[in-house]
C-alpha cells in the first residue's frame, strides 16, 4: 500500500458522493450562481480536512479513536462517536437504497429491489470483509475500469451545451444556506473520515489530500453545471437524476453503444459500492474497537449487512428516502464538522498533556 | 570376534535386502577393485556398474591414487544407518562394504536416463535463446549459471519429502529479490519440509498459497532465458528435480500480460503488444457476458441498426441466450481440450471438424445465432492472446461467472463480477506480495 | 468455524437466486423494437398510437391502438402483439398537427418520464395526412431510414430543423426560449418530405416557418453547415461558414437586438459575367429583407423560437428572466444585418478580376 492509492481512494469516495447527491441537491437548493454553493461546500471541507489531518499528524501512527481515548478516556470517546455511528449507518442505508433505485430505474426495470440489493450488499460485504487495505488496493483497479466511463458519459455531452444557461452567475442572496437540500450535500465530506483510521504508512499529508479534494471539486462543478448547461435551471429542477439524463442527450454514431445512461449508472454504482464498503468497514471497526471488543468483527460486519439489506427493503419510496436524507443531514453535520473539530481539540489537549 | 563382524556385515546386507525386498533391481554382488574384494550394493536401474568399476580401476592404477584413502567408516549396526544407506541407494549411489566391515558410498557412473538439452516443447520463443530446461536439476542449475554470470545469484538447495525425497533449489538474485519474499518462502519450505513434492500444486500448497486461486500464483517457464529475466525482475525461482519447469514466485497482475520475451523487442513494440494483451484479457472475460447482456437483458445498449440485425440472427433460436452460450462454450472448451493432447498432425483435423463444420452446421440448424459464433470465436482468440496457458485457464473459468451474473442482472451483473474480481485480486497476497503490484523489485510501489 | 458457516450461508443464498428467476431476461428476438411512434388524435379516444417496427429484411410492421393515454395505448398494443414491445429504441416521435395545436406538454412529459424511452429521440409534426404519413412505406429502404432522415451523419441538411425530446422538454420549461418542431409529410419516392418548421409557444403550435425561413432558425441555433441559397435568377451560393454577432441594448422601451450575420459563401452557379460584388449586393439585400420578415413573423407569433432570451440571459437578473416571455419579449426590437463574403468560386476566377 502506498500513498497514491490512498489519495485515489479519497478522490473516488469524493466522486461517489458528488455523483450521488450533488447535482440534484445543489440545483434544488439554489436558483442561480450554483458555483457559490459548491465552492462554499468544498472550502468548508478543506478547512475540516486540514484540522483533521493536523490532529492526526501530531500523533503519527495513531488512529482518531486512539487519540480521542487518550484525551477523554473511553466513555468520552464513545459519546463522541455514537452520532458518527448513527450517521454512518443511516448514510449506508440511504446510499444503498439510492443506488438500488437508480439501478432499477435505468438498468433493470422488472427486477425487484430485493434482488439487486442482494448483489449490491454482497459486494460491499465482500469488500468490507477483506478490509480497508484491500479496498484501497482495489480502488486503483476500479479507477482504471470505471473512470473512463465516468469521464466519457460526463464529458461527451459537452456537444449539446448552451452556455447561456450558466447565467445568472451571481444570485445576490445566499438563500441556499437556509435550504435543507444544501445540507444534504454535506455528505460529500464523509469521504475523508476514513483517513483517520488507516495505518500510519498510508497516511497522506494535507497537500495530497487537498489535491484530491481539489480535483474532485472540478468534477463537482462539472456534475452541477452539465445538467444546468444542457437543460437550464428551470428544467433541471424537475429532474430526479439530472446528470443521468444529461448523459442520455448524446446521439453520436461513433459511440459503440447506444444507451449511455446505463454506463453512467454502472460507473456511479461502482463508486457507490466503493463508498458503502469503506463506510461499512469504518462502522464495523469503530463498533468493534469501542463497543464490542470481544465480538468477532466479521460477525458484526455480517450483522450490519443484514440490517443494511433489510432496511433497504423497508424504505417504501423515494419520498421517505428524502425525509431520511434531511434527518441524516443533522448527523452528517455532526460527523463531518463537529467530529473533526473534536479530534483536533483532542489532539491539542493531548499534546499539552504530554508536553506539560 | 570375526564371527560377529561377519554377522554384522551380513546383517546389514540382509537388512538392506529386507528393505528392498520388493524391488527387483536391488543387487548385491562381490566386486574386485584394486585387488581387493568388496561387496557392492546398488540399484541396477540407476547404476552402470561396469563403467563405474572400470573408472575406479583406472584411477587405482595411477600412482598417487587415493582409492585407499577413500573414506571408509565403520559400520554401525543401527536403524539409522540402514535408513541412511537405503536413501543413498535410492539416490542412485553405490555402496561398498569391505572386509574390515566398513562402508563407503561412492557416486557411480549412471546409465544415461536423462534427456539432453533440447528446444522447448510447450513454449514458442521468438527471437530468443532456444535451449530449454530438462528434468535433471543440476543440469538446469548449470543452465542458469551459464546464462547469468553473477556472484549475486544465490542457489540454495534442499531436500524435501516424506516418503520420497526431492531435490529442490531456491534461486534468487541477492539485492534484487525482496528479502521479505525470500524469507516467507524459506519459512514455509522449512515448515513443510516433510510433505510430498511431486507436482507444481504440491509446491504451491507447501508455500501456503490459497487453495482455490483462480489465477496462478506462480509463473512456470521452460526457458532458462525467461527464468533469468524473472530473476532479474525480482522473482524467486524454485527448481524441482525431475520437473522440467522453473517456477517463479510470486506472480503479480502484470504477469497476465507481460512476458519477459518482450524485452527483446523495441520499446514501442512492447507497449503495443502489452496493450493488446490487456485488451484481450478484458475482452476474454467480458465478451460472453456482454453477449448475454445485450441479447437478453439490456438490448437497449445495442445501436438500433445492430439490434435489428441481432434480433434477426436469433430469430428461430429456441433457447434463451445463456443456454445457447453455455452449450456452445462447452463444445468449444472440449475442442480446446481435445486439441491440446492430440498429436500435432491430428490436431488440425479436429480444429477443422469442430470449428468449421460444426460451427457452420450449428448455425444453419438454427441452434444458435450467427453473432454468438462470432462472439465466441473472438473471446476464444482473446483468451489465447495471453502470455501463458496457465493464465488463460483462470480467465476461461472466470468468464462463466461473468456470464451467469450477467444473465441475472444484465450489465449490473457484469459490473458486479468485474468489481468482485478486482476485490479478489486486491485481496490475493502470495509470498507477502499483494497480487496487484506492478513490480517486485526492491520496495517498489504497488500498482 | 464461523467464517466457514458464513461462507456456506452466502453460497446457499446465491443458489437461491436462480430459483427466483431472471426478471429482466427477455431475449432480443422475443421483442419488438419500434423505432417510430406516431401519436395522433384518435377517432374514438383521445390518442391514437401507431408504432413502426422495422425488421432486418427491410419491411416495416405497423401496430396501432387508441386509448385515453399513450401508455395505455402501448399497453393495448402489447396485449395483442405476439412479442413484447420494448420502446428503448424509439427514435422518432411523430405528432399530429392537431395535437400540436392543442398542446404537447402531456406527450413530452410522458416521453421524458418513461424510463424506457430515450430522451435523445426526435420529435416531428405531421403536416398533412397523419395516417398516410405514418403508414407510408417505400420498399427498398434500409430498416431505419426514418431515423436516418434526421441524423446529422446521414440525411440531415441545414434546411431542416431538429428537435429532440429533451430539447422539447427544455422548451416547455425554459423561461428564455421556445421550441420549433420540424414538420413532415409523406414523400412520393422518399419516406418523408420536409415541410417547414412548426413554431411553438410554450407547448402549443402557433405558426409555421417555411423551408427557407428555417434557415434563419438554424443560423441562430448555430447549425449551418453547407446549405445552398438561391439568390437571384441562375445564381446560387453555398454557405461555408456563418458568423453571428449580437449587439444587445436595453433601453427604457425594453430590449433591442441588432444581429450581424456574416456569411462566408462559395458560388455554385451564376451567369457568366456576373460580378462578385453584384452577387454580394443582391444576396445581402435579399437575405436582409427575408430575415427581417421572418423575424417580424416570429414576433407576431409571440414565440421566442430563436432563443433571443438566451442572448439576453447574461444581462438579466433572475426576476427578469422569469418575466422574459411575458413582459420583455413582446417589447423586443430586432433587426438583422446581413454581410456576405464570397470566399471563392471553386475552380473559376472572379470575372471582375480576370478582365
Amino acid at each position: 500500500m502506498n500513498k497514491i492509492q490512498t489519495v485515489t481512494l479519497l478522490f473516488l469516495l469524493q466522486l461517489a458522493s458528488v455523483f450521488a447527491v450533488l447535482p440534484e441537491r445543489m440545483i434544488a437548493a439554489s436558483s442561480g450562481g450554483h458555483w457559490i454553493a459548491v465552492t462554499i461546500l468544498f472550502a468548508v471541507e478543506l478547512l475540516l480536512l486540514w484540522l483533521y489531518l493536523k490532529a492526526l499528524s501530531l500523533f503519527p501512527g495513531k488512529t482518531v479513536v486512539e487519540i480521542c481515548i487518550g484525551a477523554w478516556g473511553k466513555w468520552g470517546t464513545r459519546l463522541a462517536v455514537i452520532p458518527l455511528l448513527v450517521f454512518l449507518m443511516l448514510d449506508l442505508i440511504l446510499l444503498a437504497y439510492y443506488q438500488s433505485i437508480e439501478i432499477k430505474t435505468v438498468l433493470l426495470q422488472q427486477t425487484p429491489i430485493a434482488a439487486t440489493s442482494v448483489l449490491f450488499v454482497f459486494l460491499c460485504l465482500y469488500g468490507a470483509w477483506k478490509g480497508l487495505a484491500v479496498i484501497i488496493r482495489a480502488s486503483i483497479g476500479w479507477f482504471f475500469l470505471f473512470m473512463p466511463f465516468v469521464l466519457f458519459s460526463v464529458l461527451i455531452s459537452i456537444k449539446n451545451f448552451k452556455f447561456h444557461y450558466m447565467f445568472p452567475l451571481w444570485s445576490g442572496s445566499m438563500s441556499f444556506l437556509f435550504h435543507p437540500d444544501f445540507y444534504v450535500g454535506t455528505v460529500i465530506f464523509a469521504g475523508f473520515l476514513f483517513l483517520g483510521m488507516t495505518s500510519s504508512e498510508t497516511r497522506i499529508g494535507f497537500g495530497k489530500a487537498a489535491g484530491a479534494v481539489g480535483f474532485s471539486f472540478v468534477f463537482a462543478l462539472f456534475s452541477v453545471y452539465i445538467p444546468l448547461l444542457l437543460f437550464g435551471q428551470e428544467t433541471a429542477i424537475h429532474l430526479q437524476y439530472p446528470l443521468l439524463l444529461a448523459s442520455d442527450t448524446i446521439d453520436m454514431e461513433w459511440v459503440v453503444f447506444d444507451w449511455l445512461p446505463s454506463f453512467y449508472v454502472v460507473s456511479s454504482s461502482a463508486l457507490g459500492i466503493l463508498k458503502v464498503s469503506v463506510l461499512l468497514w469504518m462502522f464495523v471497526s469503530l463498533l468493534h474497537r469501542l463497543f464490542m471488543p470481544k465480538a468477532n468483527s466479521r460477525w458484526i460486519l455480517s450483522f450490519a449487512c443484514v440490517i443494511l439489506y433489510l432496511s433497504c427493503q423497508l424504505i417504501p419510496n423515494i419520498g421517505v428516502l428524502n425525509s431520511y436524507l434531511y434527518l441524516n443531514s443533522y448527523f452528517c453535520l455532526y460527523a463531518t464538522i463537529v467530529f473533526p473539530i473534536l479530534v483536533f481539540l483532542a489532539a491539542q489537549r493531548r499534546r499539552k498533556k504530554v508536553s506539560a | 570376534m570375526l564371527r560377529s563382524e561377519k554377522q554384522s556385515l551380513q546383517g546389514m546386507e540382509k537388512r538392506l535386502y529386507d528393505r528392498f525386498r520388493k524391488s527387483s533391481d536391488f543387487t548385491c554382488r562381490t566386486v574386485v577393485i584394486a585387488n581387493e574384494e568388496f561387496r557392492a550394493c546398488y540399484l541396477e536401474s540407476l547404476v552402470n556398474l561396469r563403467t563405474t568399476l572400470s573408472t575406479i580401476n583406472q584411477n587405482t592404477v595411477q600412482p598417487d591414487n587415493d582409492w585407499t584413502r577413500q573414506d571408509f567408516h565403520a559400520l554401525e549396526d543401527e536403524d539409522d544407518s540402514v535408513i541412511r544407506l537405503s536413501y543413498e541407494l535410492l539416490r542412485g549411489n553405490l555402496i561398498l562394504f569391505n572386509k574390515e566391515d566398513s562402508v563407503t558410498v561412492i557416486e557411480p557412473e549412471q546409465p544415461d536416463i536423462s534427456r539432453s538439452i533440447a528446444i522447448p516443447n510447450s513454449e514458442n520463443p521468438i527471437q530468443s535463446a532456444f535451449d530449454a530446461f530438462t528434468e535433471d536439476i543440476d543440469r538446469n542449475i548449470g543452465l542458469l549459471r551459464k546464462k547469468m554470470i553473477s556472484d549475486q545469484l544465490v542457489i540454495e538447495t534442499r531436500f524435501i519429502g516424506g516418503r520420497s525425497v526431492k531435490k529442490l533449489a531456491v534461486i534468487y538474485l541477492e539485492g534484487t529479490a525482496r528479502p521479505k519474499v525470500i524469507e516467507s518462502i524459506r519459512k514455509s519450505l522449512d515448515e513443510n519440509s516433510d510433505k510430498e513434492l511431486t507436482t507444481a500444486r504440491d509446491l504451491t500448497r507447501m508455500l501456503g498459497h490459497p487453495k482455490f486461486a483462480i489465477t496462478p500464483t506462480y509463473i512456470s517457464s521452460e526457458l532458462p532465458t525467461e527464468t533469468v529475466q524473472n530473476l532479474m525482475n525480482g522473482k524467486v525461482v524454485i527448481l524441482v528435480d525431475q520437473l522440467s519447469f522453473a517456477f517463479a514466485f510470486p506472480a503479480i497482475v502484470t504477469d497476465l500480460w507481460t512476458t519477459t520475451m518482450d524485452a527483446n523487442f523495441p520499446q514501442i513494440f512492447q507497449v503495443f503488444l502489452r496493450i493488446i494483451r490487456v485488451g484481450a484479457t478484458l475482452l476474454a472475460v467480458t465478451l460472453p457476458g456482454l453477449y448475454v447482456v445485450l441479447n437478453s437483458v439490456n438490448p437497449e445498449l445495442l445501436r438500433i441498426q445492430l439490434a435489428i440485425t441481432v434480433a434477426k440472427s436469433r430469430e428461430g433460436v429456441p433457447y434463451p441466450s445463456i443456454i445457447e452460450m453455455l452449450l456452445v462454450l462447452l463444445l468449444l472448451e472440449m475442442i480446446i481440450e481435445a486439441t491440446i493432447r492430440l498429436p500435432k498432425n491430428i490436431g488440425p483435423t479436429i480444429t477443422m471438424i469442430g470449428g468449421i463444420l460444426l460451427g457452420q452446421a450449428i448455425v444453419q440448424a438454427k441452434l444458435v445465432s450467427n453473432l454468438l459464433i462470432i462472439i465466441l470465436v473472438a473471446s476464444a482468440i482473446a483468451n489465447f492472446a495471453h502470455t501463458s496457458y496457465m493464465n488463460a485457464i483462470g480467465i476461461r473459468i472466470y468468464k462463466y461467472v461473468v456470464m451467469i451474473a450477467s444473465s441475472f442482472f444484465g450489465i449490473l451483473g457484469l459490473e458486479g463480477a468485474m468489481i468482485w474480481i478486482t476485490l479478489y485480486f486486491a485481496s490475493l497476497t502470495t509470498c507477502s506480495v499483494p497480487y496487484l503490484s506492478l513490480s517486485l523489485k526492491g520496495q517498489a510501489s504497488d500498482e | 468455524m464461523s467464517v466457514r458457516m458464513l461462507k456456506a450461508l452466502a453460497a446457499a443464498l446465491i443458489l437461491v437466486l436462480p430459483l427466483v428467476g431472471c426478471w429482466d431476461t427477455k431475449d432480443i428476438n422475443k421483442q419488438y423494437l419500434p423505432a417510430v411512434m406516431g401519436i395522433g388524435k384518435g377517432r374514438t379516444d383521445k390518442y391514437r398510437v401507431i408504432l413502426q417496427i422495422p425488421n432486418a429484411s427491410g419491411k416495416t410492421q405497423f401496430l396501432e391502438k387508441e386509448a385515453k393515454s399513450i401508455s395505455k395505448a402501448v399497453d393495448l398494443i402489447r396485449t395483442d402483439s405476439e412479442k413484447n414491445i420494448n420502446l428503448v429504441h424509439l427514435r422518432l416521435l411523430i405528432l399530429d398537427k392537431e395535437l400540436a395545436r392543442q398542446g404537447i406538454s402531456n406527450i413530452v412529459n410522458f416521453a421524458v418520464r418513461a424510463n424506457d424511452i430515450s430522451i435523445k429521440g426526435m420529435v416531428a409534426v405531421v403536416d398533412g395526412d397523419f395516417e398516410k404519413t405514418l403508414y407510408h412505406e417505400i420498399s427498398p429502404t434500409p430498416e431505419v431510414s426514418s431515423y436516418d432522415f434526421f441524423s446529422e451523419e446521414a440525411g440531415w441538411t441545414p434546411n431542416q430543423s431538429i428537435l429532440r425530446i429533451w430539447e422539447a422538454y427544455r422548451g416547455l420549461n425554459s423561461y428564455s426560449e421556445d421550441m420549433a418542431i420540424p414538420m413532415l409529410s409523406n414523400g412520393d419516392r422518399t419516406l418523408f418530405t420536409f415541410k417547414g418548421t412548426a413554431v411553438m409557444r410554450e407547448d402549443r403550435m402557433v405558426g409555421t416557418l417555411s423551408k427557407d425561413e428555417t434557415l434563419l432558425y438554424n443560423l441562430f441555433k448555430g447549425k449551418y453547415s453547407r446549405g445552398t441559397i438561391e439568390v437571384a435568377q441562375n445564381t446560387s451560393v453555398m454557405i461555408e461558414k456563418a458568423k453571428i454577432k449580437h449587439h444587445r441594448h436595453w433601453s427604457d422601451n425594453g430590449p433591442s437586438l441588432v444581429t450581424d450575420i456574416t456569411l462566408g459563401v462559395v458560388i455554385m452557379e451564376s451567369p457568366r459575367d456576373k460580378k462578385h460584388a453584384q452577387i454580394e449586393k443582391e444576396m445581402r439585400e435579399q437575405l436582409s429583407r427575408q430575415f427581417n420578415q421572418t423575424v417580424k413573423k416570429i414576433r407576431d407569433y409571440h414565440s421566442d423560437v430563436l432563443g433571443i432570451g438566451m442572448i439576453f440571459r447574461p444581462r438579466l437578473s433572475e426576476r427578469s428572466i422569469n418575466e422574459w416571455k411575458s413582459k420583455w419579449f413582446p417589447m423586443l426590437e430586432q433587426k438583422i444585418n446581413v454581410h456576405v463574403n464570397i470566399l471563392n468560386e471553386i475552380y473559376l476566377k472572379d470575372p471582375d478580376v480576370g478582365s
